[in-house]
């Protein structure tokens, strides 16, 4: 149900945008929503940003994989339990750029005589590796679009994404593996009783989305061609703010457009904001050295307190006359 | 806000890095306007040698414009790299050399240099305009020469 769902969502967006940018509507599609998207995009991400900030993290609460800073002959695992800011800093790139924690996955089986067995479980870290890799290259690809002349880094990235030159336009190979991993992906959700269980409208309908933008794109570039000429018009106007929207652009590329704007629109309220969640995951950025530092909570009320120095010295005569022993003296 | 030096500063590169398009364009970038893609069309010079065995539609106008094409421009321009692809395969593995158009047209023997060029003749102003800025490099040229005689 959810999958049908966010299925008939998505199908939906595709087909109101074939129809009507054929129609007087075109300019909707090609310069109002896309300036639309891109400014809910961006203010509503700095806005989870600014949320997540204003709750306070008064203790360090990193998750650790590794033997902590201790004695010098205990061999300190860096990456795994940082102790330094560096560290800690390290152990994001690894996690931002390489999905550290995902590798560590594991999965649990019953065997055919009933004993629990864990195992290594690589696929989800590797299609996940592989679809955000991917999604990187394709979207800085698709800056020779947005920038007029075309930067030469960009040019590299089609020629080695190109490497094989199969076809003319040249296939490239982050299509395929975009392609091939999010269906993976989907099939994982759906195969798998236990994540299919947990699975909701909010995983299925990026996941059809993004399959929906890659693979307008694909019909776009190998089969139904279009005049590229008039979507760079499109990508340098709006980066320009002189926005046209020409119909030799072609349908194919305003549904491509609109299922974008779809996405930068819905991206700040979704599970997408992950993009910015890796980045401020106490669990994850911060550095073990709660035995090091003091780390005061800021919200902790003023309590009153009453040492015992202070107490002896209250009834230091009293306790003298009974014969107590005092610290003091 | 906790952090907040470090929360702003990664707001900002991020607001940084996703509108760079805009930046780059307004400091690097030229001053950009549409591509006027009928601006200098190629002038086909009748006396090109070679030019006489063009299939005899796709010769020019007494005024020196050409008369047809074997596709209709707006499909060419969105679907040339298919034709030449198709053609390319169709030669070298079927010796098929005629061209079946899209408005039902037969065109005996086509060539990307001895038919195409003829007309379009050259690289730099025609095939090159469109595929600098879109940042397409077709490695057409890698084999076949961008030039005929008489042309550049």
């Amino acid at each position: 149900m959810k999958i049908l769902v966010s299925l008939v969502l998505v199908v939906a967006a595709v087909f109101l945008a074939l129809v009507l940018a054929g129609t007087g509507l075109r300019p909707l599609f090609g310069v109002a929503l896309p300036y639309l998207a891109f400014a809910t995009f961006l203010i509503g991400l700095a806005w989870r940003v600014v949320r997540w900030a204003r709750s306070p993290v008064p203790f360090r609460i990193p998750t650790t994989c590794g033997q902590q800073k201790s004695l010098a002959f205990l061999p300190h695992s860096r990456l795994d339990n940082p102790f330094t800011g560096r560290q800690a800093f390290g152990r994001m790139v690894l996690e931002v750029l390489f999905f550290r924690s995902l590798f560590r996955n594991t999965t649990a089986t019953l065997t055919r005589d009933g004993r629990l067995v864990y195992g290594s479980e690589k696929w989800l870290w590797a299609a996940g590796l592989a679809f955000h890799w991917s999604l990187l290259v394709i979207v800085l690809r698709h800056l020779r679009f947005f920038l007029e002349p075309v930067p030469g880094f960009v040019e590299v990235l089609q020629d080695v994404d190109g490497f094989f030159q199969v076809w003319v336009p040249v296939l490239y190979l982050t299509d395929l593996v975009i392609v091939a991993a999010m269906t993976f992906l989907f099939l994982r959700r759906v195969l798998l009783p236990q994540v299919r269980y947990i699975s909701l409208a909010n995983d299925y309908f990026p996941l059809f989305l993004l399959l929906g933008i890659a693979l307008t794109g694909v019909l776009m570039r190998y089969f139904f061609k279009t005049d590229l000429a008039a979507v760079k018009d499109v990508a340098l106007g709006l980066v320009t703010f002189r926005p046209t929207a020409p119909e030799a652009a072609g349908s194919l590329f305003y549904t491509h457009l609109f299922l974008v704007c779809v996405l930068l629109a819905y991206f700040p309220f979704s599970k997408l904001v992950h993009v910015a969640g890796v980045f401020l995951s106490p669990t994850r950025n911060l550095a073990n050295n709660n035995r090091a530092e003091r780390h005061v909570n800021p919200w902790n009320p003023e309590v009153k307190t009453h040492s015992y120095q202070e107490y002896e010295e209250e009834f230091h005569d009293l306790m003298k006359n009974a014969g107590y022993p005092l610290e003091r003296e | 806000m906790h952090d907040a030096g470090k929360v702003v500063a990664g707001i900002a590169v991020f607001a940084g890095l996703v509108t760079a398009p805009i930046w780059y364009q307004a400091s690097v970038g030229g001053a950009v306007q549409p591509l006027d893609l009928s601006r200098d069309f190629p002038v086909v010079r009748p006396g090109a040698p070679g030019f006489e065995d063009l299939p005899a539609d796709l010769a020019l106008n007494p005024d020196g414009t050409p008369r047809e094409c074997v596709e209709p421009t707006e499909f060419m321009r969105a679907n040339h790299m298919a034709i030449l692809d198709r053609w390319r395969d169709q030669v070298v593995r079927e010796d098929v050399h005629d061209y079946r158009s899209t408005t039902g047209k037969t065109w005996p023997h086509l060539k990307l240099t001895g038919t195409c060029m003829k007309c379009h003749q050259k690289k730099a102003e025609f095939c090159d305009r469109c595929h600098d800025r879109a940042g397409e490099k077709p490695y057409c040229w890698d084999c076949h020469l961008d030039r005929v005689a008489g042309g550049r």
